[in-house]
């Protein structure tokens, strides 16, 4: 007996393989069994009765084979068996005919394909002729109806899919994916009310049937389910307001109380208040106003106008966009020369005076008390230094604080930087400049003394041999280097001498001086000697009384130190130096104030300035424009030439500008080089060799190499000696070149330093420039 | 000791309070409810009044004119005027630790003056506690991870608290403590809701706040459930606030108080009916500062016109 099923036949053919086996069921089994047919006795008068109350007329078309067979195939079940009758006898063919047929049967495959080719061929129409076959065809005119569009259609988006179709990765996610289909349509679209319990049926409010029929409810809870509320469902009111409230909730909104009014009802976000500038608080010009222009009060006060300076540096501070637009500071083109020349009549002379000397000789003391016994200093302020002085224990540095103003100068006692102070007397203006002593803060010195038209030269009396071995003889030197031609000898603190003003101490003093100052090269014309003490004031700005240890002074005809600073006043500067190239090194570079981001401050050595003129910096090439200018502390339109000033300019980023840089005009620019030829003159007891130096110009230090001693010149008469010397020995005055490192800009003739290790070498000018 | 001096302190001397005769006739009865029990008060709420913060916002329930307030200069019921301001989002400061999502951290303080018991400059624990409740009911709606790294100041001052009891009722006002906070925190939450979306913080719906009471009923000896009560008005049993998103349908924050026992459910529900009629107010706020500003960037647009052209050069 063949049980297993021929998969190569259609599923169709199912039903014909069960007749198969029943076929040969039957086959085989041709004769009943005892058994079987007492069963068929027993059971077909009972499917007869079934079928009887079936209403199918059963004398008619279902035989007892049949019956027998149905029992048969369905082994023994009356029921499937009337079923399976019944249906057959409705069905008009049914199951006898089948049955029979099955009994005659075997047909075979290919009689079976024939038998439905020939089922087609029956249905094909008879042939027509063209004319007919044609007929609704409209050749060219297409109705619209008939018309079709041609869609590209567009090819479906592939699926994405893993790379690799082999990997085991891409197996699995084929796998899943394929089981999520097969899921997805396995699905039944059956309710999940028909899985729910009674139970939960009862439980249920009647919004039941809102819930969403995939809710999943695996098994019947035992006990009954409240209703959860949905965290994220579609917006739907579980707690709908009545319509009514809704109504109401339109009159809720209140009108604010007076407290509530006086809050809120101003503009939001302030578009009032806010905007309200600077300028409108402070009453600006532009505002139209019945009180437009200076009230009497303005009138009044117009001459204290510091007030008006501050509103002005607000006004700046409060549109301090760079975008602003920024006043244009015209130039006046003012002729400063003339205006020089003409106003000589009614001008103050005006000195800048170097003050130099070895350390703790006095320098600072001394022009401290210069300032208070001129007025430029307040008693009260020199009070308030000495208590200050005396807290740190060093109650006879209150004067030197005038010049020291560092925090770092007053500690150590000892002045670091130049210091620049004005003082004016009544025929002279002064600017002095006190240089540091100590030997450390040299390049300072030198810078401080670029810029002074004469030196005051402090020596203590009482230790003048350590000052000449130390830096009151390197100070003359360097004096004499930058070009200072006359020097004032401050003999100081005379007065702790032992005795008190010691004439013959003095006397002694001075000779050394004289002699040591004529051998550097100043001519004794030029040389004064005071007799002073700076710490006591005597003979400094007033004589010594006449009474007294110290009445020689004013018997042996020794003017005050005032005195030998206001006739020793160096002649102006020539009209052609006035002319000439603006040049001005910068001293300092410096925020002069809120109106003044950046100012600069230097000796216009010459050329003239006047506010608004373009300037350059070299050698960064930075143009700037002059805002305004200072000469004294004062304000004035122009400077010109030996005035030292202070530069107040505009639209430049500070760190184009350091100190030493040349400020320059765009049509008289220096030379910028990094290579240059300078005529030396060795100092004693130092050699050159082509070698690297500390090379001083004025203001400016920088490293440099001797790359070529050039030629050995007689010291007088400044004919060569000899060529391409290897050294250069002490005294001797050689032309020498040098190479910088960075190029900066030099002028024929500039006074040049050289230094080494803390000593000077050489000094000299520049004799070439360039290669 | 040191007065401080950086606050308006009290005068230092005792001073003597006013007394106004009143004639002796005059009743001094315990306010009634005139509003229907599930009848909201009326409130006013507006947007940013503060221009310098991010955002803010005043809300007010004005006080209800009844003719007793009229014979008696103290008023009967008192009225809420709470103001809310929003600074940030900003960035954390530099020795803060990394936050993923914006920190938010909310400010609740009573001005001293806000109610009858004068409320010290320091926070106390019950506004701390009011400020804990608020956070909670903010933290759900704000989308944090929106701005990692920074955080976010809700302050909220309340210049005018709601009363906890009837003033004339001495002891009451002594034994019932607290229900005035309820309606505060409903305010408080709706205020600072209204702040948020002036500062123009991403939310995910408006919050707002609703009060519920269960009250007993005068005209029996029941109780009965009352929308937004007004504590003078009421002998309160237990009251509920919550904090609730009306499109989601979501509770950020439930405070209950009291016993309601059976009623537990139902005073909950009128406290989520008492919030959605706060959210129409709250949202016609909303809708206001908002036509505001769009109208104020139409103009700023139009008065800038051709100045913001740019001119772009190679």
């Amino acid at each position: 007996m063949q049980r297993v099923k021929n998969l190569d036949y259609d599923s169709d053919d199912l039903y014909s393989d069960d007749e198969n086996d029943y076929d040969n069921d039957n086959d085989q089994t041709e004769t009943y069994s005892a058994e079987d047919k007492h069963n068929f006795s027993t059971l077909t008068p009972v499917v007869r009765a079934e079928l009887e109350e079936a209403d199918v007329n059963v004398s008619e078309e279902i035989s007892d084979k049949d019956i027998h067979d149905s029992l048969w195939f369905y082994y023994w079940d009356v029921e499937k068996c009337v079923a399976y009758l019944k249906n057959g006898k409705g069905g008009k063919k049914g199951g006898g005919e089948k049955v029979k047929e099955v009994k005659t049967k075997t047909k075979s495959k290919f009689e079976l394909a024939a038998e439905r080719s020939a089922v087609i061929a029956d249905s094909i129409p008879p042939p027509l002729s063209a004319a007919e076959w044609f007929r609704d065809i409209p050749w060219t005119n297409v109705p619209l109806y008939m018309t079709g569009e041609l869609v590209l259609a567009e090819p479906a988006p592939k699926k994405l899919k893993l790379l690799g179709g082999s990997s085991k990765l891409a197996k699995l996610a084929e796998e899943r994916r394929r089981k999520a289909a097969a899921a997805a349509a396995q699905a039944p679209p059956s309710t999940a009310d028909s899985t729910l319990s009674a139970l939960d049926r009862l439980s249920k409010p009647k919004d039941a049937n809102h819930i969403e029929p995939s809710t999943p409810k695996p098994e019947p809870k035992r006990y009954p389910i409240r209703k959860k509320r949905e965290p994220t469902p579609p917006p739907r009111e579980t707690t709908p307001p009545p319509v009514a409230h809704e109504e109401e909730t339109l009159d809720l909104r209140a009108p604010p109380t007076a407290f509530g009014r006086a809050l809120s009802m101003t503009t939001p976000h302030g578009s009032g208040c806010m905007s309200m500038a600077l300028t409108d608080i402070l009453g600006s010009d532009n505002n139209d106003d019945p009180f437009k222009g200076p009230s009497p009060d303005d009138t009044a006060e117009k001459s204290a106008s510091t007030l008006e300076k501050k509103t002005e540096a607000l006004k700046l501070e409060s549109s301090g966009a760079p975008a602003a637009p920024q006043v244009k500071i015209k130039s006046k083109g003012l002729d400063v020369p003339a205006l020089w020349t003409a106003s000589e009549g009614n001008r103050k002379k005006s000195a800048a005076f170097v003050v130099i000397g070895h350390v703790d000789h006095g320098k600072s003391t001394l022009m401290g008390r210069l300032l208070l016994d001129t007025g430029a200093v307040a008693q009260r302020d020199i009070d308030r230094y000495k208590k200050q002085a005396t807290e740190m224990g060093k109650a006879s540095f209150a004067l030197a604080w005038v010049m020291d103003t560092g925090s770092e100068e007053r500690e150590r006692g000892v002045t670091v930087d130049i210091a620049q102070h004005h003082f004016s007397t009544e025929k002279v203006d002064f600017t002095i400049l006190d240089a540091p002593g100590h030997r450390d803060f040299v390049p300072n010195m030198i810078g401080g003394a670029a810029m002074a038209d004469l030196a005051v030269l402090v020596v203590d009396a009482n230790q003048l041999e350590s000052g000449l071995k130390g830096q009151t003889r390197e100070h003359i030197l360097l004096a004499r280097a930058v070009g200072l031609k006359r020097i004032i000898v401050a003999v100081n603190k005379l007065d702790s001498a032992s005795p008190p003003w010691n004439k013959e101490l003095f006397d002694s003093v001075s000779a050394v001086m004289a002699r040591f100052l004529e051998s550097a090269g100043f001519s004794e014309d030029d040389i004064a000697m005071v007799p002073c003490s700076g710490l006591n004031g005597e003979n400094v700005v007033k004589p010594p009384p006449a009474s007294g240890a110290s009445a020689w002074v004013a018997q042996g005809q020794h003017r005050t130190l005032l005195d030998e600073l206001s006739t020793n006043i160096p002649p102006p500067p020539s009209i052609e130096t006035m002319k000439g190239p603006v040049r001005l090194q910068i001293a300092d570079v410096f925020r002069g104030g809120i109106t003044n981001p950046l100012s600069i401050a230097g000796r216009l050595s010459s050329g003239s300035l006047q506010t608004g003129d373009t300037i350059i910096i070299q050698p960064s090439g930075e143009k700037a424009t002059i805002k305004s200018i200072e000469v004294n502390n004062h304000a004035k339109d122009w400077t010109i030439a030996s005035q030292i000033c202070t530069l107040h300019i505009s639209p430049i980023d500070p760190i184009h500008l350091r100190t030493g840089d040349l400020l320059t005009t765009p049509t008289s620019q220096a030379d910028i080089t990094q290579s240059f030829t300078a005529r030396l003159t060795i100092l004693d007891s130092q050699s050159l060799l082509p070698q690297s130096v500390d090379l001083h110009l004025g203001r400016q230090h920088l490293s440099a190499t001797i790359t070529q001693l050039l030629a050995i010149h007689d010291v007088r008469t400044g004919e060569i000696i000899k060529r391409k010397p290897r050294v250069v020995k002490s005294g001797q005055c050689a032309t020498v070149r040098f190479a910088l490192n960075e190029s900066i800009p030099l002028l024929k003739g500039m006074r040049v330093v050289l230094r080494s290790g803390g000593v000077t070498l050489a000094s000299g000018f520049v004799e070439k420039v360039g290669i | 000791m040191q007065a401080d001096r950086r606050r308006v302190n009290a005068p230092p001397g005792g001073t003597t309070p006013p007394v106004f005769a009143t004639p002796s006739n005059t009743p001094i009865a315990r306010p009634v409810r005139s509003r229907q029990p599930d009848e909201h008060r009326k409130i006013f709420l507006r947007t940013g009044f503060v221009p310098s913060a991010s955002g803010s916002a005043y809300y007010e329930i004005p006080p209800e004119t009844t003719s007793q307030s009229k014979t008696l200069l103290i008023p009967s019921s008192s009225s809420l005027k709470i103001t809310c301001t929003v600074h940030g989002p900003r960035p954390l400061p530099r020795n803060a630790a990394f936050s993923p999502n914006l920190l938010l951290s909310t400010h609740v303080k009573f001005a001293p003056f806000a109610t009858r018991s004068r409320k010290g400059y320091v926070r106390d624990s019950s506004e701390r506690d009011l400020g804990m409740h608020l956070e909670s009911a903010l933290r759900g709606v704000v989308i944090g991870e929106r701005w990692p790294k920074s955080g976010c100041e809700v302050v909220i001052t309340v210049l005018e608290g709601e009363e906890d009891g009837w003033w004339g009722d001495a002891q009451g006002a002594e034994k019932s403590g607290g229900w005035g906070m309820m309606g505060v925190l409903a305010g408080c939450i709706t205020v600072a809701s209204a702040a948020l979306m002036d500062a123009g913080i991403d939310c995910v719906d408006m919050v707002s706040g609703g009060v519920a009471a269960l009250a007993s009923d005068e005209r029996g000896n029941g109780t009965r459930i009352v929308l937004d009560p007004s504590p003078s008005e009421h002998d309160i049993k237990a009251a509920c606030v919550v904090g609730y998103l009306q499109s989601r349908d979501e509770i950020t924050e439930m405070w209950m108080k009291g016993n309601a026992g059976v009623q537990t459910e139902a005073l909950i529900d009128e406290a989520v009916k008492a919030a959605v009629m706060t959210r129409s107010v709250l949202g016609e706020a909303v809708k206001e500062s908002v036509e505001l500003k769009a109208n104020h960037t139409d103009r700023n647009v139009k008065e800038k016109g051709s100045a913001n052209d740019v001119t772009m050069t190679g």
